[in-house]
């Protein structure tokens, strides 16, 4: 239909076209709705309604139409830029051109809305300088629909050219352009455990119990710290949800379903709202919300998405009781940069539930890894995630959690409540010198500790990664001890060479737990001995076993030897 | 260049038509017609042949008398004339009583330039197969030394010569120590053995052009543009008997110089004629040999006809022939060939249904063709057939396999299959002139759904096998080899394959809104680039120019040459098509392998058919009628004493297995039953497949074209074992027959057994069983209809009907 779009109540005259009798005009009032959504109109006459709908474009303006013959930059159609230019590419090698003005500086998106009116066209979108010089240009960004962001270099004068890519045209290839500043967006999802699944993609806690997941928040043209709102959750279920600070993009939420709480559930719109200093409750800021994409139709080539939904709700249920649940005990100790913390998992199981449970460690911060799962036996009631840091991980208290499953007749999953990890610097820091000695002799690996952060009390250094047959003491010191010197003993048959896996690891206690580091490594050389000089072989022997050549038989010969 | 198959096209009508010569006397004939001599060293060999009135040929080049009638300015060595001074001069050859003369133009007599690399050093590597594809040629070269193969890069070829290895291949100070030539003659181990021998000509040359500095050409030489061959053709008497040829080479300065000695001679059929190293060709048994001379990038070839000594023949062609007949029947008479006699009423029947529709006719359509006195019944039947609905499901298989129609798994979806299938449906089932259907192929422009021709660009997606394919299929040539070297057997050069390439070096794809689809459009930029230089070879019609593209979609351009009249090769290839088609042999065979080295066997035919088709506007169905109308078709496949031999020039007609969608569906129809394939309804039937890859193990097994290429290679007619056992003993046969119940009804409704085989025999070999195959199959049933019973009866006439499509007969078209 054209035009295809306009503003929320306003009244106007729209156009039908592609019905065989010819096309079809009707007066219009835009409804009521959300500026960029797309309202669905449908046409009818004596004869009936047309069965499918057509999309209209609920925008944040009015229209300008374009004037024909604007077949060159000279005898472009004059609009204001605020207003949607609409259009048609009414023959083939027809082509459109609009003049609006712009100021230096103004950074624009030039929006082409003709596929996603269901319009045959496929667009090719050019800005061009007042005297018809290339800008910028576009072909398929979204979809065949064109989108191209200038910066505006100076104040004047701008051309929109528009056209077919196949150099087609006819009636009903209608088109909408949208000029205005970058729009920025947030979108909230739950990442996706399977490719085309559905799999966790809900919150379903069960009674008296925690579930969690992972929200993924993009943003586009802007950032900011975000907070979550849950929306109305369910009666009985509350939410545990950090804010998203500036430049993060996942955070772990955590929801707890009273024991007591009904069996039932909602579809809530999970919002989240950008905060600052000014606007602590995110009343002025950009607001999104959770949406949840469904594949439903898969195709070729290599599986393409062919149709799917996406639906701005999340669905929340309590669901009944399960019989185990978990906590992941708090820390105490830090996890250090090039460090590793033992976390520990304690699983509590109803009377009558003995299956294991599979552990997994969802959310890790930056530089922070751990093994996919792990699993906690029928008859063990704990079980120790190690999660390692590598030298540059994010630094700063972090919100983590554990989620398990286990076999109830179908999957069960239960969430623990979320802890914080602190991950930190080093407190102290080495520098190894290499050292050196014969089998069987005793070797000096010294190392030179500084303590950029004081910690009490007493720590301990070993030297891991030594050859067989090499052993050395552990070695405790604090926050003041400037040295320590490794005696490593060998044997031997400690094996020679250059041995560069030793690796020196000190372990800090903190508040009664221990948190290690990889200090760095060293290398080792052990050498065979140098034995003693052998004697000399028997000179009387040699000679008489050598043979004589002829020279030295008439030497012999001539000193009153046998001949 | 365009000058040669037209000289081949003149020369070979030349020699056919010297039979239509009643001349009283042999006439005598001198090669080459002109002599033109120029620089001290140029030399011009002279080659004499007599034409008999009965069309046999002599070589009267030992026999000749050679006079100069201005002694200063040319004089005579051997055969060979030598110029001494500049000016216009003649010289007389006479042989018997018949005289020639010949004019001879000398000019820059006393001049002797420099020896050029290009011109005189690169023709003897080429000459003594320094530079062929198993020495020096060969991609890596041999033992170390590389050669561009036959020559395609002689600028390369004088760094490796002189340059690649300072002072190993070359030695200035003693050229006779050079180890190019010490190797040559094998004077130091040669693992090519001695391909020169001290002394000779060609030695002479390198060590002439080594004591002058082994320099480098200064700039840019002249060009071969044109070699000639003379004389033009031979028709020789007896084994023993001999043909002297000389080779003329063109240059684009205009000069031309005898190149006898610097050629490579070759032979398409040693067992006919064998050509030997100096140009003299010497018959062998009786056939047809094509004797080729290469030199520089052009080959050209002379056709030789080998009859027995003192061959008695006494046959004319009808008065009446139409064009077809006319051409045929003259090569035959070249070849002292009695065709055979017409096929029965009943052969031609089965034959043309077969061809033409691929289906056989039912019995009751036997009966009324049988039966009908009109004198004309077989041009009805013709026509009758042409208008049938399966006419046209045969010829768009037949397309579809050109074209590739197939599914190609993340490339070509299903739908996009179909759509590009329906779409050369409708145009063949519209008659729509091949011309514009190949223009609206060449050039399509859109999506693969919207406008579904462009699927062809989404088959193949790679410019290179595009252009191949291309050529390939429109105009039966295979250019592959020129895409690494110089064709070797063809005019073709890199150049020409890089310039022909380029015109679909501006192919533009991207993804539709679906997902599946794909635009293909004219992204208007880019370039192939030749390998040798990485540079950028202007698009050129193949044998043709270069046209001006500014602005335009060059495959546009290309669509609007390649069918029309101004591209001599497209009519000729799609009348090639359809005559293999009802011949089982094309006049060029293979039909997609149009070389040099592979002529036509009757090029007066394929030329005539061609201007006639290109005439009538691409008018198929007429081709069909004028081919299936012609005595030629119609000839039996029973051989004669002269023709048993004959294979290639349509003396009689040849046995051809009945290809397999066809098979399956006549032994579908013979047997009453139907079959379900994949996306068509019961009804359908095998040639209806619109997917290459949808096949069955019937249709496999008997050689279904998986149209994974072009190539008319691609339909598989050879014989194998798994054939055999498949109708023996398969699920084929013996379900259809059991399922379809022929027999049962024909019982039911009153037959007697004899008449069930009668009726057998009529729908599946056309014909009424003789006595004898009657007597034999009514022993197994037995003659006491009152001692079998119905079910018994009703099994052994099932198992004579299972023999009879099992035999050879039914298999085959004959």
């Amino acid at each position: 239909m054209f035009p295809a779009g306009s503003k929320a109540g306003e009244k106007l005259s729209v156009t039908f076209l592609g019905d065989a009798a010819g096309p079809i005009t009707r007066g219009i009032e835009v409804p009521a709705g959300p500026i960029g959504s797309m309202h669905r109109l449908f046409v009818g006459d004596d004869g009936g309604t047309c069965p499918n709908a057509l999309p209209f474009r609920i925008s944040a303006s009015g229209n300008a139409l374009e004037q024909e013959p604007n077949d060159e930059p000279a005898k472009a159609t004059a609009a204001d830029a605020t207003l949607a230019f609409n259009g048609v590419i009414e023959r083939p090698g027809d082509v459109d051109h609009f003049r609006f003005a712009a100021k230096k500086g103004q950074t624009l998106e030039v929006e082409c809305f003709a596929r996603r009116l269901r319009s045959g066209l496929d667009p090719v979108v050019n800005v061009l300088k007042a005297d018809g010089g290339n800008l910028a240009g576009n072909d398929d960004s979204k979809g065949p629909d064109s989108v191209v962001r200038i910066d505006v270099p100076e104040d004047g004068d701008y051309l929109v050219r528009v056209k077919d890519h196949l150099g087609r045209g006819q009636a009903d290839f209608v088109y909408r352009i949208e000029i205005a500043p970058p729009a920025p967006r947030l979108v909230l999802s739950i990442p996706r455990i399977d490719r085309f699944s559905q799999t966790r993609q809900t919150v379903f806690v069960p009674r008296g119990n925690r579930y969690a997941v992972l929200v993924n928040a993009a943003r586009t043209n802007f950032d900011g710290d975000l907070v979550l709102d849950g929306g109305g959750l369910p009666p009985g279920i509350t939410m545990t949800a950090p804010p998203i600070k500036a430049g993060q993009v996942q955070v772990p939420v955590v929801f707890e379903a009273a024991a007591d709480a009904e069996i039932g559930g909602k579809l809530v719109t999970f919002e989240a709202r950008q905060v600052n200093e000014q606007d602590p409750e995110g009343k002025a800021g950009v607001r999104g919300h959770f949406e949840n994409a469904a594949d439903f139709v898969l195709g070729d080539p290599n599986n393409a998405v062919h149709y799917s939904a996406r639906v701005a709700k999340l669905a929340v249920a309590v669901v009944e009781a399960v019989p185990f649940s978990i906590e992941l005990v708090p820390p105490k100790a830090p996890l250090l940069r090039n460090g590793a913390l033992d976390l520990r998992v304690v699983v509590k199981r109803e009377p009558g539930f003995d299956k294991p449970v599979t552990v997994e460690f969802p959310f890790r911060p930056g530089g922070v890894s751990a093994a996919p799962s792990i699993t906690i036996p029928p008859d063990k009631t704990e079980a120790v995630y190690l999660v390692n840091a590598d030298g540059k991980a994010a630094t700063g208290n972090w919100p983590v959690y554990a989620i398990a499953s286990g076999d109830i007749g179908g999957t069960a999953w239960v969430a623990s409540a979320p802890v914080t990890l602190v991950v930190a610097e080093p407190f102290t820091a080495a520098a190894l010198k290499r050292a050196a000695c014969e089998q069987g002799q005793e070797a000096r690996i010294a190392c030179t500790l500084t303590h950029p952060r004081p910690f009490e009390g007493q720590a301990t250094a070993r030297l891991l990664g030594l050859p067989p047959e090499a052993t050395a003491p552990e070695l405790t010191f604090t926050k003041d001890t400037a040295e320590l010197v490794f005696p490593v003993t060998t044997t031997g048959n400690s094996p020679p060479g250059n041995h560069k896996s030793v690796v020196l690891e000190l372990v800090t206690p903190v508040g009664g737990e221990p948190t290690r580091i990889s200090a760095g490594t060293v290398e080792l050389k052990i050498m065979k001995p140098q034995g003693p000089t052998q004697p000399a072989a028997p000179p009387a022997a040699q000679q008489a076993a050598k043979p004589l050549s002829r020279l030295d038989q008439l030497r012999q010969q001539a000193k009153g030897g046998t001949p | 260049m365009t000058r040669a198959p037209s000289r081949l096209t003149s020369a070979v009508l030349a020699a056919w038509a010297l039979v239509a010569v009643a001349a009283d006397a042999a006439t005598l004939r001198v090669f080459p017609p002109a002599v033109h001599l120029s620089t001290a060293r140029d030399r011009q060999s002279l080659v004499a042949q007599l034409i008999e009135t009965d069309g046999l040929t002599r070589d009267a080049t030992g026999a000749m008398t050679v006079t100069v009638d201005d002694a200063a300015k040319v004089r005579l060595d051997g055969r060979a004339l030598v110029p001494l001074a500049d000016g216009d001069t003649a010289v007389t050859v006479s042989v018997g009583d018949q005289k020639v003369s010949v004019t001879v133009h000398v000019e820059r007599a006393g001049q002797s330039p420099d020896l050029s690399f290009r011109l005189d050093v690169m023709p003897v590597f080429m000459r003594h197969g320094c530079n062929a594809g198993s020495c020096h040629g060969s991609a890596r070269g041999k033992d170390g030394f590389r050669l561009s193969l036959f020559g395609f890069d002689p600028e390369a070829d004088y760094h490796r010569l002189t340059r690649e290895q300072p002072g190993r291949r070359v030695n200035l100070a003693l050229p006779a120590e050079s180890l190019l030539l010490t190797k040559a003659t094998n004077a130091v181990p040669h693992t090519g053995g001695a391909r020169l021998k001290a002394g000779d000509d060609a030695y002479a040359t390198l060590e002439r052009w080594l004591a002058a500095g082994a320099t480098n050409d200064p700039g840019p030489t002249p060009a071969v543009v044109a070699v000639e061959l003379h004389p033009r053709g031979a028709v020789l008497d007896g084994p023993g008997a001999t043909q002297q040829f000389t080779v003329l080479a063109t240059y684009a300065d205009g000069t031309d110089r005898g190149v006898t000695s610097l050629a490579v001679f070759l032979s398409s059929n040693d067992a006919a004629a064998k050509v030997d190293p100096s140009g003299l060709v010497t018959a062998g048994m009786r056939g047809e040999a094509f004797v080729m001379a290469r030199f520089a990038t052009h080959t050209v070839g002379a056709a030789v006809i080998s009859l027995p000594k003192g061959l008695a023949y006494d046959w004319s062609p009808p008065a009446d022939a139409g064009r077809i007949d006319r051409l045929v029947d003259a090569k035959l008479q070249t070849l002292r060939i009695v065709p055979s006699e017409s096929c029965t009423d009943e052969e031609f029947l089965r034959r043309a249904s077969l061809d033409i529709c691929g289906v056989l006719p039912t019995s009751d359509e036997y009966r009324s063709f049988l039966a009908s006195p009109d004198p004309k019944k077989r041009a009805h039947l013709v026509d009758q057939l042409l208008a049938r609905p399966e006419f046209v499901d045969l010829w768009v298989m037949k397309w579809s396999e050109l074209l590739m129609i197939r599914t190609v798994p993340n490339q070509v979806s299903y739908k996009a299959m179909l759509l590009y299938y329906g779409w050369l449906q409708d145009r063949i089932q519209a008659n729509t002139p091949i011309d514009a259907l190949v223009r609206e192929l060449v050039a399509a422009t859109g999506g693969t759904f919207s406008a579904p021709a462009t699927n062809y660009f989404q088959h193949e997606r790679n410019t290179l096998k595009t252009a191949e394919n291309v050529a390939q299929v429109f105009m039966g040539m295979r250019i592959q080899c020129a895409q690494c070297h110089n064709h070797p057997f063809d005019r073709w050069t890199m150049d020409d394959y890089y310039g022909f390439a380029n015109f679909f070096a501006q192919i533009g794809r991207k993804q539709g809104e679906d997902p599946r689809e794909t635009v293909v459009f004219n992204s208007g930029g880019g370039d192939v680039k030749h390998p040798v230089g990485g540079r950028v070879v202007p698009p050129t019609f193949l044998g043709g120019e270069s046209p001006d593209l500014a602005g335009r979609d060059r495959r546009e351009v290309l669509a609007a040459w390649l069918a029309s009249p101004a591209n001599p090769h497209f009519g000729r290839n799609l009348v090639n098509i359809v005559w293999a088609h009802f011949f089982g042999r094309g006049i060029v065979d293979p039909v997609d392998d149009v070389r040099v080295s592979n002529p036509p066997v009757n090029e007066p035919l394929l030329d005539s058919l061609a201007r006639g088709f290109v005439e009538s506007g691409y008018d198929f169905k007429k081709l069909v009628r004028e081919i299936c109308t012609s005595r030629a078709y119609q000839r039996s496949t029973r051989p004669n004493a002269t023709n048993a031999e004959d294979e290639r020039n349509f003396s009689r007609a040849q046995l051809r297995r009945i290809r397999a969608e066809v098979l399956l569906d006549v032994m579908t129809d013979a047997t009453g039953t139907q079959n379900k394939f994949k996306g068509l309804p019961l009804v359908a039937r095998a040639v209806q497949i619109a997917d290459g890859t949808t096949s069955t193990y019937f249709l496999t097994t008997f050689g279904r074209a998986t149209r994974a290429t072009a190539c008319s290679c691609e339909v598989k007619m050879e014989p194998n074992l798994s054939q055999a056992l498949h109708l023996l003993n398969g699920d084929t046969v013996q379900q259809k027959i059991r399922q379809g119940g022929v027999v049962q009804r024909l019982l039911e409704a009153g037959r007697t057994p004899e008449q069930v085989i009668e009726e057998l025999y009529l729908r599946t070999l056309t014909r009424k069983p003789t006595e004898k195959e009657t007597a034999g199959l009514m022993e197994i049933v037995g003659t006491d209809p009152a001692a079998r019973t119905p079910a018994a009866l009703r099994e052994t006439l099932e198992d004579g009907f299972g023999a009879i499509l099992n035999s050879r007969e039914f298999v085959f078209n004959h």
